[in-house]
Parts: C-alpha cells; sequence; structure tokens
C-alpha cells in the first residue's frame, strides 16, 4: 500500500477506534488499526507489511493500551504472517480476504493471550472469545471493504 | 535474501517490543521481567563461571595442602628416624647404666675392695681352645696379672696378662682354665675346668662321688680353696650328669656367662694370701 495512502489510513483508523472507545461498550467492536495492518499484507510484501503492522500497533498502544508495544508485537506479526501466506494463496477475492482477516483477528486474540500468560498479566485488558468473535467478524467485512476500495484505488498494488 | 532480511528484521523488532513489555511488567523482588529474565538467563552462566572458578581455586589449594603435607610427611619420617635411633641409643645407655649400677653396688656393697670396672674392648678367642677378653684396663689402673674378672656376680676368668692400658683375660670357656668350687647346696668341693672341647662350651668337673647329692640345675659356687678366685662367685649350673665310672660322676657345667656377650667386666684383685705357718712363724 501506498505511503500515501496510510498517512490517510492509519490516522483514520486511529480516529475510528477512539470514536469506537468513546462509546463504551462498542469499544471492541472492530480494531480497525488491526484491519489497515492486515489489509496491506494481503498484497504479498512483507516487509512493508511488517512496518505498517508495527506502526499500527505503536498508535494503538501509545492511545489505548496498558502495555506498550504488545499491539505493536501482535499486529506485526500478523501483518508479516498474512504477507507471507499471501506469497502462496491467493488473497484477490472477497471471500478469501474476509477469511484471512477474520483468522487473522482470531489469531490476534491468541497472541494477546499468549502474552498476558507469558509476562503473568492480569487477564482483564483482553476481551472474551464471545467478543473477540464478533470483533473478527466485524474486521473481516470492515478488511474486505476497505481492501476494495483501496483496490479500485490502486492503492494496493 | 530479501526475505530472509525482513526475517531478520521481524526476528529483532519482536526481541525489541518484547524486551519492553518485559521492561514493563513488574516482578516482586527482581525489578521487572526483563531483569528477571535477564537474571535467569544470566545466573546460570554466572554460576557456572563461580563453580569453575571455585572448583580451580578449591583444586589449587588441595593441591597447595597436599605438596604441604608430603612436605611435612617427608619431615616427620626423617624426624621419626632421628627419635627411633635416639630411642635406640638411649635403650642402650640405659641397658648400659643398669649393668653399671650393678656393678657399682656390687663394689659399694663391699664385697670386693679395689674393684674396677673395665670394659670389654675386643674378643682374642682364636678358637675353642683359646678364651681370651681384652679389656680397657691395665697397670696404670693398678691391674695386674691374677686379677678376677667377675660379671654380675658370676667367675668369668682370670687376668693372664696386664699391659700397661689393658689387660688380658682367660675365661672359664678357655680348656687351660680351672677354678676350685663348690657345690652350693651340697657343699662339696671340686675342680671345674673350662670347656673348649668340640664346638660345645661346656666346662666339666671330673670325679665327684656318686653319692653326692646333686641334680641337674644346681648351682655351683668358687669355693676359694684354691688361691686364686674369691669365694662366692656363681659359675655355673649343673647341665648334665655322666661319666663312665661307677664311682664318680663327670658333670657337665654350663657357665654362668658366655663371653661373646660380655661388655662390662669388674675387676677385682685376686684374694689377700693366707700366710703358711712356716711364713706366720718367720714373721714372729
Amino acid at each position: 500500500m501506498r505511503t500515501r495512502a496510510l498517512l490517510v489510513l492509519l490516522p483514520g483508523a486511529l480516529a475510528l477506534e477512539a470514536l469506537l472507545r468513546l462509546g463504551g461498550p462498542l469499544a471492541h467492536l472492530a480494531d480497525p488499526l488491526l484491519v489497515v495492518a492486515l489489509v496491506t499484507a494481503l498484497p504479498g510484501r512483507a516487509r512493508p507489511a511488517l512496518l505498517v503492522g508495527l506502526v499500527a500497533g505503536l498508535l494503538d498502544d501509545a492511545a489505548f493500551g496498558k502495555w506498550f508495544g504488545c499491539h505493536a508485537l501482535v499486529d506485526m506479526t500478523l501483518a508479516y504472517l498474512l504477507a507471507l501466506l499471501a506469497g502462496f494463496v491467493d488473497l484477490g477475492q472477497a471471500l478469501p480476504r474476509a477469511i484471512a482477516i477474520f483468522t487473522g483477528s482470531l489469531a490476534a486474540w491468541g497472541l494477546e493471550l499468549g502474552l498476558v500468560a507469558l509476562f503473568d498479566l492480569p487477564p482483564g485488558p483482553v476481551p472474551g472469545l464471545g467478543t473477540w468473535v464478533t470483533m473478527a467478524a466485524v474486521n473481516a467485512v470492515l478488511g474486505v471493504l476497505l481492501a476494495g476500495w483501496a483496490a479500485r484505488r490502486g492503492w494496493l498494488d | 535474501m530479501d526475505e530472509r532480511r525482513t526475517a531478520l528484521l521481524y526476528a529483532v523488532l519482536a526481541m525489541f517490543l518484547l524486551a519492553v513489555l518485559a521492561w514493563q511488567v513488574p516482578v516482586e523482588g527482581q525489578g521487572n521481567a526483563l531483569l528477571s529474565a535477564g537474571r535467569a538467563v544470566v545466573s546460570p552462566v554466572v554460576d557456572g563461571v563461580i563453580g569453575a572458578v571455585d572448583l580451580v581455586r578449591r583444586g589449587w589449594t588441595g593441591y597447595v595442602a597436599l605438596v604441604g603435607v608430603r612436605r611435612e610427611r617427608d619431615e616427620l619420617r626423617a624426624r621419626l628416624e632421628r627419635l627411633e635411633t635416639d630411642v635406640a641409643l638411649c635403650d642402650e645407655v640405659r641397658r648400659e647404666n643398669d649393668r653399671l649400677r650393678e656393678m657399682l653396688d656390687l663394689v659399694r656393697s663391699g664385697a670386693f675392695e679395689r674393684a674396677l670396672v673395665a670394659r670389654v674392648v675386643a674378643d682374642l678367642s682364636s678358637g675353642p681352645r683359646n678364651r681370651m677378653l681384652l679389656v680397657d684396663r691395665g697397670r696404670r689402673d693398678g691391674v695386674e696379672r691374677g686379677w678376677v674378672a667377675v660379671h654380675r656376680g658370676a667367675l668369668v676368668g682370670l687376668v693372664v696378662r696386664a699391659g700397661r692400658r689393658s689387660a688380658e683375660v682367660m675365661t672359664l670357656e678357655d680348656p687351660d682354665a680351672a677354678v676350685a668350687v663348690r657345690h652350693r647346696e651340697g657343699r662339696y668341693v671340686g675342680v671345674l675346668h673350662g670347656g673348649g672341647r668340640g664346638a660345645a662350651v661346656v666346662a666339666r668337673l671330673d670325679y665327684v662321688p656318686r653319692d653326692r647329692p646333686v641334680v641337674v640345675g644346681d648351682t655351683l659356687v668358687t669355693s676359694g680353696l684354691d688361691g686364686v678366685y674369691p669365694p662366692g662367685l656363681v659359675v655355673g649350673r649343673v647341665r648334665a650328669l655322666g661319666g663312665d665310672s661307677p664311682l664318680t660322676w663327670t658333670i657337665r657345667v654350663d657357665l654362668a656367662f658366655t663371653g661373646s656377650t660380655l661388655e662390662e667386666v669388674l675387676l677385682v684383685p685376686p684374694p689377700a694370701p693366707v700366710p703358711r705357718p712356716d711364713d706366720a712363724e718367720d714373721g714372729r
């Protein structure tokens, strides 16, 4: 994804997440920054995906995170792995994209739980599985829409 | 190549983020998780290094101690040898002291006047027929021919030649020696001749009537009747009774001393001659 597009999408995602968190129960409805990172990985270029995931996670940590670096590590890892996967699987259609983003969102939940267990953190900041599945589904929808929109503008080249 | 660099970049960033996370997580008593993890990684290495250093140090200390122990052992061994030598010398001196004390007591008891202790310096024996000892007292000390050699109350022999600083003692083992003896219990007398017949050094007492009480083990002492030896000195013990004559015994006698074992003897002057009646009349 082009840098100019990222300069628009990342602040936009940050703003959207801020809005969601203002909404109380809607705080975990979606993870727009993770969606941007995963959509960036869809073309299959690992390094840009890795860096965008890192930046998106750092923004998330800086704005909303309790443990700085937690979302950065998760988003960077998932974006990098999805980019690697895109080298082997055709993610050019909506359904594969949706599945990839949905799975990536669930994997983010698993990774966060893993970090909580690794550092023996209180599980409070990590939402439950049901909330996360909902968020993964919403992320998948957002991701498919964003990927289609970005593709039409040529930002996914 | 680019994929590898990206993977390496990912690994570095992931490690960095994990470290950042660990830095933020407090661990009770250990600062934070990063320090705790660092300690967990480093402490085995440090423990290993400390253990190795301690092992080397203990090994070196043990080696040094072993060297010290070995040196101390050698010193103690040498000291033990010196002490054993000293003990042997002390034992020898003690035995000599006992012998000399015994002789000195004999002199102090008044049994002998003008007695001298002489050291046996040589065995001049040339065979069973010649039994001589050389002692370190001579005319300079007043010793003359005819002095009697005694050892622990037992008769040894007679000075047959006196030099200036030494004297030759013919022992009773010599076949030429003869001494008037008395059976201690039976009080009968006889003449004992020196040994030297063959290899056995055994004296003999001839012509003892068979009706005289005598058994093996009886003691013979000097009678003094020969005018050469003072009376009462132990000569020996009856070893065996024999002889071809149906009337008399030939008694074999074990002498009370063994010439080869003598180290000191007591030299006593011969008994004073008893004046004969003719001499007394001459003196009158």
